[in-house]
């Protein structure tokens, strides 16, 4: 049974084809402005990979920020329960999901069939997201995907105290004028973001094993950081990024069946 | 029926923005008296021949007020102060504000020093209904009324009180039909117009209000508009909406749309503000006897979160799960609403224990819904599918 999870999120679409239960293919493309037509590309793109047909499709579901602007899917669930369903599926043990999205970031309690039982979600600013450490990288002239190796090499801690977008990068430009070096900059920002996520997550009972989703798990520098911060046992999944993507499969898989 | 019900409900919104016009021209039938608090006691103000009137600027936006109110304040009270400063409705010519929080007190100060020329009064408002309190709050009535006796040149008499008790004790009944009726699903009504209906009695003259929702409610009750129970009652999710002031009732149709059935809103926009009306008694009342019934009715009431009982919240929201089946709470408070904020860790911890899930929202007087908040409510909704 061939069935498709898509993610629209704000920074990038993910699409996911699901077989049987096994992951056929993925694609993440950037979001731009036209979610519909993008979102439609990312699909046909992976489909392109997995050799099958739009028709072959028994069951597409959107999730993500852009879900309901995505009239070719059955049906849209929130990314909440997708990130749980697809973390489940990635690790039974995941008993907290902890996703960085582009724009926003949320813990999620999960019980041991991903359903989800308690969540909480930031969304007010960029501060912790993805944005935000795109952002500051680029005060830095630092590539995105180089934040986390970069933040490694660090050797002196430098505490970064604003958590808006705004303030920190004129924060960030001054340590760089007082002569601070990069990566130690860029430590204290991925120190300063597991701080926040640390007291979200807080509010929340946390419990063993703690997944990270979303594009930011990416980054090393930002896993170290959140490790250090929570002191529990954390699972990075190969590609966080489609974890929502592939709990929309997910949903998928189980509507079809419940159908047939 | 849905058309039937629908056109009169119109007609009757049509005559209201009639009178708030007419306010809006300083030429109301009877003048306005406005209040922001549901502790304040509208007999009083009915007995003395104003038009009670709930301050509701939900078209307001706080900041309006924030060279005078910080903007880590109340989002309610910069609203109100926000429409006070325009000074363009009559009624904001008379206040009334219940000492029922800082922000209340707050609201008190900056209206004395920048609405100028308007009549306003700080009501003082005990936490418990110990008899010591009760005794202070009649005290308290009774100031009130000697306030408003010589400020507007008028004598409330006992009869004129009495006269008040039954207008409001009509209110309350008739809130209470209606909420029963909708609450079980025999009438065909959202839960949106259901509040818009509770909150349309707040600031709509008391007496053709009643004549109106009698009517309304006479219709729905006819054989032919009311729905059977079993074939109406969906299978969706039952939920609760626990907190402040609703500012926005689209939050309500966001929760429908997402699949839940709101219930029962446990909010002073919602039931707080109406519940078992005031027994009069066959005999005639002296003054202080009907400022004592008042003072009761008021402090015994479901409390809101400002009064210090937790347990006696508890009890009520537990009874309220239990007899609607409520299968998860939604607590939409204002933002910086210490009050309401201080209970919630406890009620919902209390709440998980038994197996009811809990989502809490933000509301900040803004027009517009957010997606991070429909978000929020669509992911609560998925949670309780499951429950």
């Amino acid at each position: 049974m061939l069935v498709a999870g898509l993610d629209v999120g704000s920074l990038t679409i993910k699409a996911v084809v699901l077989e049987d239960n096994t992951i056929k293919d993925f694609t993440i493309i950037p979001t731009g402005a036209e979610i519909n037509k993008l979102t439609k590309d990312c699909l046909e793109l992976t489909l392109k990979k997995t050799g099958d047909y739009f028709k072959d499709l028994k069951i597409i579901v959107a999730t993500g920020y852009g879900r309901i602007s995505i009239p070719f899917a059955d049906k849209s669930i929130t990314e909440i329960t997708c990130h749980a369903l697809g973390a489940n599926w990635l690790n039974p043990d995941t008993r907290t999901v902890i996703d960085i999205g582009g724009q926003d970031s949320k813990v999620i309690s999960v019980d041991k069939e991903g359903r989800v039982v308690d969540f909480v979600m930031n969304d007010k600013c960029a501060a912790g997201t993805g944005r935000f450490l795109e952002v500051m990288a680029q005060a830095l002239g630092v590539k995105t995907e180089d934040l986390g190796k970069e933040s490694l090499k660090s050797r002196r801690k430098i505490n970064i105290s604003s958590m808006c977008t705004v303030f920190a990068e004129s924060e960030v430009i001054s340590l760089i004028a007082e002569g601070c070096a990069k990566e130690d900059i860029l430590r204290g920002l991925h120190e300063a973001i597991a701080n926040r996520i640390g007291s979200m997550a807080n509010r929340l009972r946390l419990e063993n094993t703690i997944t990270l989703t979303g594009g930011v798990a990416k980054n090393t520098g930002m896993v170290q950081a959140l490790k250090k911060r929570l002191k529990a046992k954390v699972y990075v999944p190969p590609e966080p990024q489609i974890v929502g993507a592939l709990g929309a499969a997910l949903a998928a898989q189980k509507m079809a069946g419940n159908n047939i | 029926m849905k058309k039937i019900m629908k056109r009169e409900w119109l007609d009757f919104i049509k005559q209201q923005e009639g009178i708030i016009a007419l306010a809006a021209h300083k030429k109301p039938k009877k003048p306005i008296m406005s209040w922001v608090c549901t502790y304040t006691p509208l007999e009083i103000i009915i007995a003395a021949g104003f038009y009670p009137y709930r301050l509701l600027p939900a078209h307001i936006d706080p900041s309006l007020a924030n060279s005078y109110l910080d903007s880590n304040f109340c989002p309610y009270v910069r609203s109100c102060l926000g429409e006070g400063l325009t000074k363009k409705s009559a009624y904001l010519d008379n206040l009334i504000i219940g000492n029922s929080c800082d922000a209340m007190r707050r609201l008190y100060d900056a209206w004395r020093h920048y609405v100028p020329g308007s009549f306003i009064y700080l009501l003082d408002l005990p936490r418990n209904n110990s008899p010591k309190a009760l005794e202070y709050y009649q005290y308290n009535l009774q100031r009130l009324i000697e306030e408003l006796e010589s400020r507007f040149a008028i004598k409330i008499s006992e009869d004129l009180l009495y006269q008040a008790i039954l207008v409001s004790n009509k209110t309350r009944k008739l809130l209470t039909e209606l909420s029963h009726l909708y609450a079980k699903e025999r009438i065909s009504i959202s839960a949106t117009e259901f509040l818009q209906i509770i909150q349309e009695g707040m600031i709509s003259p008391p007496e053709e209000y009643n004549i109106f929702l009698g009517k309304f409610l006479d219709d729905l009750k006819k054989e032919e508009n009311i729905l059977l129970t079993d074939s109406q009652i969906k299978d969706r999710p039952k939920v609760l909406i626990s907190g402040t002031v609703m500012d926005n009732l689209e939050i309500a149709r966001v929760i429908e749309d997402c699949g839940g059935k709101v219930v029962f809103v446990d909010m002073c926009t919602g039931e707080r503000y109406f519940s078992e009306p005031i027994t009069l008694g066959e005999t005639k009342r002296s003054r202080s006897d009907l400022l004592r019934l008042i003072a009761e009715y008021y402090l015994n009431k479901v409390p809101c979160p400002r009064m210090v009982n937790l347990e006696k919240r508890w009890t009520y929201l537990l009874k309220v799960i239990k007899d609607y089946e409520v299968k998860g709470v939604i607590f939409y408070n204002l933002k910086f609403c210490d009050t309401s904020m201080f209970e919630l860790p406890v009620i919902r911890e209390r709440l998980q224990k038994s197996g009811i899930p809990t989502l809490c929202l933000e509301g900040e007087f803004a027009s517009a819904i957010s997606g991070g908040l429909k978000t929020r409510i669509q992911a609560f909704m998925e949670v309780l599918e499951f429950v």
